[in-house]
């Protein structure tokens, strides 16, 4: 059941479970959830629901563990003289350090050792034959707990707001075990917070009418984008991709213009159908996307495209390493010798270089991603480096940066840096990648995309305008999305008739023109395997 | 009633949809069973097309029956007529798809089920797959909008098509078997999942209610056959109280593992197939359930087919 747009997750799996939940007394919902998540999890990884019932006991002691020594010191506190206060704090505050990070060692060190040991293992093994030293290491065949990536951050995230009070340590290890393992979010997230959740997962809220219709028209908006677009567009970009020699750039750039868009309409309309499926439990999961192709920046695209990753990486990562002693003498160093704006930019590049290491790394085990890390790294401090004096061109030239044309143009600059970096992150190898590159600068010809020849990679005239259509369809509802309108909202106060009919072309355009049946090879839930 | 209205909505929704539905399954589903109409699997479901209760033995299965069973061979030696309905992987849940289809034209005395898709992995999804495509065709043939025409809105269902092969698929290559001595006698006996043993009640239950005779027939394979899954199938057809001949356990077949198979043993080729109906034919015929349709003239398409059969081979 690895896939929440298939049959079986949504004609079977869900209904059961939002009938047994509606019908169970409210206090035991939660409890219901928790058995349908086990079930769900167990269904795709078997055996290693272990690993997340390990995470799970281990925050949950953590958690405790934490909240006893802080009782510990605040006892303390009270009974000591002030001078010597600061230096009990110190010695707790050390106490608590050893905590976090044996807690955050074992998680990650779970996640390191499922992920990336054979990705370690084979660059080891490729040293070892660069240098001519006849061994070896073998190679573990591991099956990998599906969503790792995403409740080990979850896991994590929650020892450190203990730690920094933002929340209060839980005691109740049924909630912590179901903030981790919350069915519609196990495989692609959104990575969520327990201070956002823990609240609505516990209460055990009856689906009504509204919450009902509103999460089945968020699921079906969805498996619109993923099966009408993302599975069509499956075998185009396979055969691109794996094409062994690329002699036109303007193939390559239909490849990477189909990955990118099969991409966005895979994640974001599995993304629809999480949070749709949620939100029938009245349960509100963060959202995921924000329209990331109106971006103007590279900075806000990352501000708009897979959010709960981005502001995981800056809260956990970014600021503990910006705001570190080290990090802030630097920057007082570096601010008198460089002034107000290089001297920070800097001291916070490092921070932003281990977030850009860790995005790589978290999306894969192989230099293409530590590439594409990079790559987005390199143009955000260029776009930090030069801000003055873009700021000062605009001064200068008198041009409005909200101008349209303005605005388009820096859409559109964005939109072919996204686009290259997305191939480099879909190519099998860091070589591949180049190569398509190369064609792609020094090969383009643009009549190609015009021609006959782009039916040549298994889907047609007709396949190519349902596409079309359907991606217009989803730039108006982006549209209006971006001007704040909540199309749900103005949908629910429309005649029935009309709403209804609406509902019913839409349902049926899925089930005619859908991606799926003998024809097709529907694309794996691309945001798993990371 | 303000109580209830959101159920009544509900209600009134589901039923216009399931409505929809079927009127445009009626619209997708195939009016004729050429491949230019998107019928798919056009060589079993030349059934469709042949005359009205003309066939006596209906096989079903996967690629073992369609590469074992030839139905111009009984026909040229008893005047028995027959159709393999079989394709590549078939799951039970389409051999009965099968059944249902050709029952609607044919009353076959026998139905006889190729064994080796018994074993094969039948999950929870694919069985809700396959039943949601059986009550709504709009969800198998939903690619069709590609080549739908005008005129087919409305028109009529009309079959024209048959394979003059009557199902069975003809071979030539040879590849020899790497382990020719596969049934070697064991104890044990290679389990049934519930799903396929219910799959197979259902096909026995849809023919006794028509007083169809039921068996079930092993093809020789050296790659997907043993001794515990004969077992199995032996248990089963006991349970089921239904005849089963293993063809993997008939000394007389001959089967020559060097020269009778195509790709090692996996599939039998055309001089394998030939002594599998050579011994079936035998077997069908001293049964006496069958008329001899050799010298019928309603048959006389048969003659045709068996003309071009022969030039083939």
């Amino acid at each position: 059941m690895v896939n929440y747009c298939n049959t079986l997750y949504f004609l079977i799996f869900l209904p059961i479970v939002i009938l047994i939940y509606n019908i169970t007394p409210k206090k035991h919902r939660p409890k219901i959830l928790l058995l349908a998540s086990y079930i769900f999890f167990f269904s795709i990884s078997g055996k290693l629901i272990i690993f997340l019932i390990f995470s799970s006991l281990s925050i949950h002691h953590f958690g405790l563990w934490l909240e006893s020594i802080k009782s510990e010191r605040d006892e303390i506190l009270k009974n000591v003289q002030k001078e010597d206060k600061k230096e009990i704090k110190i010695t707790y505050k050390k106490k608590e350090k050893r905590i976090i990070i044996l807690a955050i060692l074992i998680h990650l060190g779970l996640l390191v050792f499922f992920k990336y040991t054979k990705f370690f293992g084979i660059n080891i093994n490729n040293l070892l034959a660069q240098l001519k030293v006849n061994y070896q290491i073998p190679l573990p065949k591991l099956l990998i707990p599906i969503g790792i990536s995403f409740y080990t951050l979850e896991a994590i995230s929650y020892i450190i707001d203990v730690a920094r009070e933002k929340i209060k340590p839980e005691k109740n290890l049924m909630s912590l075990a179901l903030y981790l393992s919350f069915f519609p979010k196990t495989v692609e997230g959104p990575i969520s917070r327990y201070e956002d959740l823990k609240e609505s997962l516990n209460a055990g809220e009856k689906t009504t009418y509204k919450s009902l219709c509103f999460g089945a028209q968020r699921i079906l908006y969805g498996l619109i984008k993923k099966v009408v677009v993302a599975d069509r567009l499956n075998i185009l970009v396979k055969s691109i991709f794996s094409m062994s020699e690329f002699s036109n750039g303007g193939i390559v750039a239909l490849g990477t213009i189909a990955y990118t868009i099969q991409l966005y309409m895979d994640f974001s309309g599995t993304m629809d159908v999480v949070i749709g499926s949620a939100e029938i439990f009245n349960i509100r999961l963060k959202e995921n996307f924000r329209q990331p192709f109106f971006s103007k920046s590279i900075s806000e695209f990352w501000s708009r495209w897979h959010i709960t990753l981005g502001t995981w990486f800056k809260d956990y990562i970014f600021y503990p390493v910006s705001l570190s002693k080290p990090m802030k003498k630097l920057t007082t160093i570096l601010r008198r010798h460089l002034g107000n704006h290089f001297g920070p930019l800097i001291a916070g590049s490092v921070a932003l270089f281990l977030v850009w290491l860790a995005n790589g790394l978290w999306h894969g085990a192989a230099w293409t991603f530590v590439f594409f890390g990079m790559y987005h790294f390199f143009f955000i401090i260029i776009a930090n480096i030069t801000e003055p004096l873009v700021n000062k061109f605009y001064c200068v030239t008198h041009i409005n940066r909200e101008n349209i044309i303005v605005k388009t143009i820096r859409i559109i600059k964005t939109t072919i840096i996204v686009l290259i970096g997305e191939l480099f992150f879909r190519a099998d190898r860091f070589k591949t990648a180049l190569a398509m590159f190369n064609a792609l600068i020094t090969k383009f010809d643009f009549r190609v995309i015009m021609s006959k020849d782009i039916f040549n990679f298994g889907i047609d005239k007709l396949d190519f305008i349902i596409v079309i259509i359907t991606l217009v369809f989803v730039f108006v509802i982006s549209i209006l999305k971006e001007k704040n309108i909540n199309i749900r909202k103005i949908l629910s106060t429309w005649q029935k008739p009309l709403r209804w009919l609406i509902f019913y072309i839409l349902i049926f355009y899925l089930i005619i023109f859908g991606a799926y049946g003998m024809n097709y090879t529907p694309v794996d839930p691309m945001y798993a395997n990371f | 009633m303000e109580k209830y209205k959101n159920y009544i909505d509900a209600t009134i929704f589901l039923v216009i949809f399931f409505i929809l539905l079927n009127i445009t399954s009626y619209l997708f589903v195939p009016k004729n069973n050429l491949e230019e109409f998107g019928m798919e699997q056009i060589t079993a479901n030349g059934v469709l097309g042949e005359k009205e209760n003309t066939i006596d033995i209906l096989f079903l299965g996967d690629s073992e029956v369609y590469t074992s069973i030839i139905p111009m061979e009984f026909f040229n030696d008893y005047g028995i007529t027959s159709y393999v309905c079989g394709t590549s992987g078939q799951r039970l849940y389409d051999s009965y798809r099968f059944l249902e289809a050709a029952l609607e034209y044919q009353n076959p005395k026998m139905v006889v089920l190729e064994t080796n898709a018994i074993y094969r992995k039948y999950t929870l999804m694919s069985a809700i797959q396959a039943k949601s495509k059986l009550l709504f065709p709009v969800i198998k043939y939903h690619d069709r909008w590609k080549h739908l025409s005008i005129n087919e809105f409305g028109g009529d269902i009309n079959y024209t098509w048959t394979d003059d092969n009557k199902g069975y698929i003809k071979k030539d290559q040879i590849a020899a078997s790497l382990n020719p001595n596969y049934m070697e006698k064991e104890e044990g006996y290679k389990n049934i999942m519930p799903l396929n043993y219910r799959q197979v009640v259902s096909i026995k239950n849809i023919c006794d209610q028509k007083g169809i005779k039921f068996m079930l027939m092993s093809s020789p394979s050296s790659i997907n056959w043993n001794y515990q899954k004969h077992n199995g199938i032996k248990r089963l057809a006991d349970n089921l109280d239904v005849p089963y001949i293993d063809l993997n356990l008939i000394d007389s077949l001959k089967i020559d593992w060097a020269v009778d198979t195509l790709d090692k043993g996996d599939h039998l080729n055309y001089t394998g197939a030939l002594k599998v109906s050579k011994y079936m034919g035998a077997y069908f015929h001293e049964l006496g359930l069958f008329d001899n349709h050799f010298a019928d003239p309603v048959y006389s398409d048969w003659h045709k087919a068996l003309d071009n059969y022969k030039k083939r081979v």
